[in-house]
């Protein structure tokens, strides 16, 4: 059991940054997953938009919400 | 300098509250914004039946495409979602979210402060599985139409930006208030207390908003980085977040909100938050 300021060194820290709770995450390895789940979002956006999902928002949002009032 | 990243952080939530509800005359007479701009979603938690709203809210788009005859996942919000989770993680909710802004201005009330016990911030992960994904998909009925569960059974936001509003200002509304409206007030007045007595009482234990950032902060382009070769190992930093995370130890932690507060209390400059490069470490 280590006191609070002895913080154990992770894997991570070889590159000099500690990090996701002493995964042994590098910046590179961030980076990438973070385009790829950009990616894939703005992927998930356009065929959300193409099945017209953004309509059943807009629809959804400009009456009022009897469910979010607590009546619904 | 302390002062100026707070206030920059005030700034900033306030600027978003300001941004996500800015038809503030539509509270005079009860009505709510019917324009396009709904058809986009906020990256913060703020009610789309609030009167000043401007945007979606994306926990209720996301229940609503899933409810709906059609679909039963939405693309768009999830998409949305995971775009603003890589980009900014749980960013959002140190510094957009107008609930999140709300709750922050509770917690300022003079009372006793509690720390949560640490099982507690699970159950947001089970209110989203349940409630926002399973239940509006699952619970349908003869035209294959889901509720929004969230929103119906639990979500305070809605309560008291949409519900209280345009209970106060539409009598025929008032007369349709029944138990499930009694149940959201409870759920709204033990939100509310436990905002005051817990520093983000709704972000740590209820918000499946936070729940889907969060799981994002370790890959997120926003983030917080420490650096060894500075740090002294004085733990003003876990002493100073609010959110009781230690950020030397797990700075992608999921309820860290990068409000920068440990930053700032840092003596040795040694956290770091914003885009970027990594530290090298040789710079010192």
């Amino acid at each position: 059991m280590s006191s609070k300021g002895d913080h154990g060194q992770g894997a991570s820290e070889r590159d000099g940054v500690r990090d996701g709770g002493g995964a042994p995450a590098s910046g590179r390895y961030r980076n990438r997953a973070g385009a790829l789940l950009l990616a894939a979002a703005c992927g998930f956006v356009l065929y959300g938009l193409f099945r017209g999902e953004a309509a059943i928002v807009l629809n959804k949002a400009v009456n009022i919400c009897l469910e979010c009032i607590g009546l619904g | 300098m302390k002062m100026k990243h707070a206030l920059r952080r005030k700034l900033v939530q306030i600027a978003a509250f300001g941004f996500s509800n800015i038809h503030l005359t539509n509270f005079r007479g009860g009505r709510i914004y019917q324009g396009k701009w709904k058809q986009f979603c906020n990256p913060g938690l703020n009610c789309y039946s609030c009167p000043a709203a401007g945007l979606s809210c994306p926990i209720g788009a996301l229940q609503a495409v899933g409810g709906s005859m059609n679909f039963q996942f939405s693309f768009y919000v999830a998409g949305f979602l995971l775009a603003v989770g890589a980009l900014f993680g749980r960013a959002v909710c140190g510094w957009v979210c107008p609930f999140g802004l709300f709750q922050e201005l509770l917690h300022k009330i003079p009372s006793p402060k509690w720390k949560l016990p640490g099982w507690m911030r699970y159950l947001k992960y089970g209110i989203l599985l349940v409630f926002v994904i399973l239940l509006p998909v699952a619970a349908t009925d003869y035209m294959g139409m889901g509720k929004p569960a969230f929103c119906q059974f639990i979500c305070p936001a809605g309560t008291l930006e949409g519900g209280l509003p345009l209970l106060g200002t539409h009598p025929e509304l008032r007369q349709s208030i029944g138990a499930l409206f009694f149940l959201k007030a409870a759920v709204l007045v033990i939100t509310l207390g436990g905002c005051v007595f817990a520093y983000r009482f709704f972000c740590r234990v209820m918000c499946p908003l936070g729940a889907i950032y969060g799981l994002m902060n370790r890959v997120s382009f926003f983030r917080l980085e420490v650096d060894p070769s500075k740090c002294i190992n004085c733990g003003k930093c876990a002493r100073e977040c609010g959110m009781e995370v230690d950020p030397v130890r797990t700075p992608d932690c999921a309820e860290c909100i990068r409000c920068g507060d440990c930053a700032r209390a840092c003596p040795a400059g040694a956290i770091r938050l914003g885009f970027g490069r990594r530290y090298s470490g040789k710079k010192g």
